[in-house]
């Protein structure tokens, strides 16, 4: 109603209404199928109670800054290591072999 | 954040008590509760699910598991439109002294986002497994740019 005015807002609202007729036979019954097991998942999450979720949603920001500042994840892998200490090569020689060759580990060894 | 709590939020209340051509459109009290309390409640757990998985190293396995697990709450977050009667708004119309009501059925377009939701669950499974399998080279590969990184600062 307020919308129907612009024009362009039309076509882009037929096409997309085009598509979802054509996608509708085969994502719906996908849908009902989801529908089943969300309805038993809605049943275990309390519906008068806003507190539990705030809880949750602090306990995940919390542990989210903490693990990924601790673990950002750019330490080479640790099986790597020990390898380059083993065969005393040092890192970048280490890295081109397994970049240009794709040696494993195994066969290195 | 801002789509899943926020813009619900205000797009509920201003449909509240919505006047089109001098007709008053009320949306039920007990409806618009309902909706809102759902919108909060899982827009809190989809947005500290997104921080976690934003701020994980990517193609991480951490990162796979609370993507799936943010595409899980998605789910149930557009499902719980339903649950809460938002997919079937009444809507109240008050001319004068006489009243009357219109009801607006969204639950075909639920279901149909329903079907792409399984379709992102499936992705986002196949990443997760990717990325525990292909674990090592992975963190190789990061490695790799990070010492890359490290020798073009130099």
């Amino acid at each position: 109603m307020i919308f129907q005015g612009v024009d362009y807002l039309k076509i882009i609202a037929q096409v997309i209404g085009e598509i979802l007729t054509f996608l509708k036979p085969i994502v719906s019954p996908i849908g009902e199928w989801m529908v089943k097991w969300i309805e038993v998942a809605l049943n275990v999450f309390p519906t008068n109670n806003l507190t539990l979720y705030m809880a949750i949603f602090i306990f995940l920001i919390a542990t989210g800054a903490i693990v990924n500042a601790i673990w950002p994840g750019d330490k080479p892998p640790k099986h790597l290591v020990d390898k380059y200490q083993r065969l005393g090569l040092y890192d970048k020689k280490l890295r081109k072999i397994e970049e240009e060759t794709e040696v494993s580990t195994e066969e290195i060894e | 954040m801002a789509i899943t709590i926020i813009v619900p939020y205000l797009t509920f209340t201003w449909i509240k008590q919505l006047s089109v051509m001098g007709f008053y459109i009320v949306l039920e009290q007990q409806a618009y509760e309902r909706i809102i309390f759902w919108i909060a409640a899982f827009g809190l757990l989809i947005s500290g699910c997104a921080f976690f998985n934003y701020s994980a190293p990517k193609q991480s396995i951490r990162r796979g598991i609370f993507a799936l697990l943010q595409i899980l709450l998605n789910s149930l977050y557009i499902w719980s439109y339903k649950f809460s009667g938002a997919t079937e708004i009444v809507f109240s119309i008050i001319v004068g002294p006489s009243s009357g009501s219109i009801a607006i059925n969204l639950q075909n377009m639920v279901m149909l986002y329903m079907g792409i939701y399984f379709l992102t669950i499936i992705l986002k499974g196949y990443d997760l497994i990717d990325f525990t399998v292909n674990r090592d080279k992975i963190r190789l590969k990061r490695y790799s740019k990070k010492l890359d990184k490290e020798e073009k600062e130099k």
